[in-house]
């Protein structure tokens, strides 16, 4: 059985870690800025609540994160059967830069956010997880409870669609 | 090569495209406001100790519970409420009514759940007393017609056979002790409502023709009853000897139960099989296996402990009755009484080595004991003043008590050299035999032995 000091040390370096993560995770899974704000701070409250009982462990607190959020998210399909992307433009979202606004960046931001949200989502989340968090394959599928030969399928596909929406090859002609 | 060349380009401007998303995140309002809600709620939820650990899976398990009864309550609560109004209301019900089909197959359902075979054994010669005493009601209350008496008829024909099959399954599963004594409680009970029906055919044709009917699945046989209604009736009127030329008449479930205790009782290489209408005795050098079997199944400590212990438990079942007729409450401890001295006689017999005889004892008192069940169980149920003095009736027939006698079985069991055939023997009958062994106990042959004979006879063997 871990100490107490130990459990609040893990909990603390994880949501260091990946308090933003997750909330991206959320944010391009659920369209909802306040929503995804929401599920993200109540995957790191079930997150404690697991760990606080001193007696289960967490091999990998990350993929264990993304595990949490996901299926907070499909509870809330549930309760909720559509999103609307107005809702993501119109509320927009918050591009974190060091200190200072960076339009250019915002504006290019707000392109990938787009392209993102024109894939599919089940090509959206293994792209999301794979190029912004940069999780491997294999973490991937523990995450979203897959086999490596599907995310990987997944990506190839996310890869090709992105390069078409983002006229990645075009510039590259 | 180019190729190559071209895929990796495209592959890194698609990479710093998507880093691009990595800029989208919460505020540094936002951050706070989650850093200090999560904070916040580590403090008032802080890490579990070994004690609380445990409460908690406690009541996760049960919130688990509630939660799921939660949801299906309210369909639950409605289900729960016609099945059981249903029951309820059929469970008054007589043959021949619509509800009938329910309250037997309620019965059936609680029959499927007694997992235990002498449970279910047990439940099925209950099944067939309320039969009879549905059968009572029927008279009682004139409502006898031609559905309900098919319907009864039908009923306690596959009653009896259900529990003959499963008084077979008992023995075939070495429960010989179970399968006895059920046995046993079945026949007191149908004795006792025999008697009753007999009385009340006296007065009423309706209940003659009734038992014509269905009379031969507990022992009235239509074609003796029509001929023996008249003197059964009057022997019946006539008092305690004749009344016992009606128990003669052979029950329908003398069954191979009885068949192997009688085995042990009756000699080594004698066999009494039982048919319908008579008793008749087979001597069959095959049955000496079977022989064994009894008398090795019938060790004689386990026999001392198992009486004394049904004596024990009958003893506070009387005393847990309350709703007793006074009588009926003295007659059965009467009866106990006479069960516990005839096990201390046993037990006395066997300090001096007298096997036969202590065992002898002890089946008796068993036997007293097995009656005492079934009375009282039908005595506590609001009895009429008819059934009440049926009851005692029985009781003082079989027991003898009116006079004291206790009738040992002793002096046939041990008579006869085994090949001669011995004569049939009916319930409650003084069988006696002229070439009894009785010096062993002391007991003079033909002899039928009342209390004071037992305490005497103790007396000897104690010397």
């Amino acid at each position: 059985m871990k100490r107490a000091e130990d459990i609040e040390e893990i909990f603390n370096e994880a949501y260091g870690a990946y308090s933003d993560a997750i909330f991206r995770f959320c944010f391009f899974k659920i369209s909802d800025k306040e929503k995804a704000f929401d599920l993200a701070q109540e995957t790191f409250v079930r997150l404690w609540n697991y760990l606080r009982t001193g007696d289960k462990e967490v091999d990998n607190v990350r993929a264990f994160l993304y595990k949490i959020a996901r299926n907070l998210i499909i509870d809330e399909y549930r309760k909720k059967s559509t999103f609307s992307l107005d809702a993501l433009r119109e509320g927009g979202f918050d591009v974190r830069t060091d200190g200072h606004k960076d339009i250019q960046l915002e504006v290019d931001a707000r392109e990938v956010v787009d392209a993102m949200y024109l894939l599919d989502e089940l090509y959206r989340e293994v792209a999301l997880l794979r190029f912004v968090e940069g999780l491997q394959p294999k973490d991937i599928a523990e995450s979203l409870s897959l086999t490596e030969n599907v995310v990987s399928v997944r990506l190839n596909r996310a890869v090709k669609k992105l390069r078409i929406i983002l006229k990645v090859e075009d510039e590259t002609q | 090569m180019k190729h190559n060349k071209t895929d990796k380009n495209k592959k890194s401007i698609l990479k710093e495209k998507l880093e691009l998303l990595r800029h989208v995140s919460m505020t540094e309002e936002e951050k706070d406001r989650m850093g200090s809600f999560l904070s916040r709620y580590v403090e008032l939820h802080p890490v579990l100790g070994e004690q609380e650990r445990v409460i908690r899976e406690r009541k996760e398990k049960y919130s688990a519970f509630s939660n799921v009864f939660r949801r299906l309550t309210p369909g639950f609560a409605l289900f729960v409420f016609f099945v059981w109004g249903g029951v309820a209301l059929a469970g008054t019900s007589l043959p021949g009514d619509n509800l009938y089909s329910v309250k037997t197959t309620s019965e059936k359902i609680r029959e499927v759940f007694s997992f235990d075979t002498e449970q279910r054994a047990r439940y099925k010669a209950e099944r067939i007393n309320y039969r009879l005493s549905e059968a009572h009601k029927l008279l009682e209350q004139g409502s006898v017609s031609e559905k309900s008496v098919q319907r009864l008829s039908y009923e306690l024909e596959v009653s009896l056979e259900d529990l003959r099959t499963s008084l077979d399954t008992l023995e075939a599963e070495g429960e010989y002790f179970a399968a006895f004594e059920i046995g046993r409680m079945h026949r007191s009970s149908v004795d006792a409502y025999k008697d009753v029906f007999l009385r009340m055919s006296e007065e009423s044709e309706e209940v003659r023709s009734f038992l014509r009917t269905v009379g031969f699945h507990f022992g009235l046989d239509s074609d003796y009853f029509a001929l023996n209604n008249q003197r059964s009736s009057t022997a019946l009127a006539g008092g305690e000897d004749s009344s016992r030329e009606v128990s003669t008449l052979s029950l329908a479930l003398e069954d191979e139960t009885t068949e192997l205790l009688t085995v042990e009782e009756f000699g080594d290489d004698a066999r009494i099989l039982e048919t319908d209408a008579e008793s008749m005795l087979v001597s069959d050098e095959g049955v000496e296996g079977e022989t064994f079997e009894a008398e090795s199944v019938l060790d004689f400590e386990t026999l001392k402990l198992y009486v004394s212990v049904r004596i024990s438990e009958t003893e506070r079942q009387i005393a847990r009755a309350r709703k007793l007729d006074p009588r009926l409450r003295s007659a059965l401890e009467k009866q106990l009484e006479e069960a516990s001295l005839l096990y201390q006689s046993g037990v006395v017999a066997s300090e001096s080595q007298e096997e036969d005889v202590a065992r002898s004892f002890f089946l008796d008192s068993l036997n007293l004991v097995g009656e005492i069940y079934p009375l009282l169980r039908m005595a506590t149920n609001k009895p009429s003043e008819l059934f009440i003095v049926n009851i005692l009736k029985t009781l003082e027939k079989d027991g003898g008590a009116e006079d004291g006698e206790v009738l040992l079985e002793e002096e046939v069991r041990e008579s006869g050299d085994g090949n001669d055939a011995l004569p049939s023997l009916e319930i409650g009958e003084v069988a006696t035999d002229e070439d009894s062994a009785e010096e062993e106990s002391g007991v003079s042959e033909g002899e039928s032995l009342n209390l004071e004979g037992v305490r005497n006879l103790l007396d000897e063997i104690e010397l």
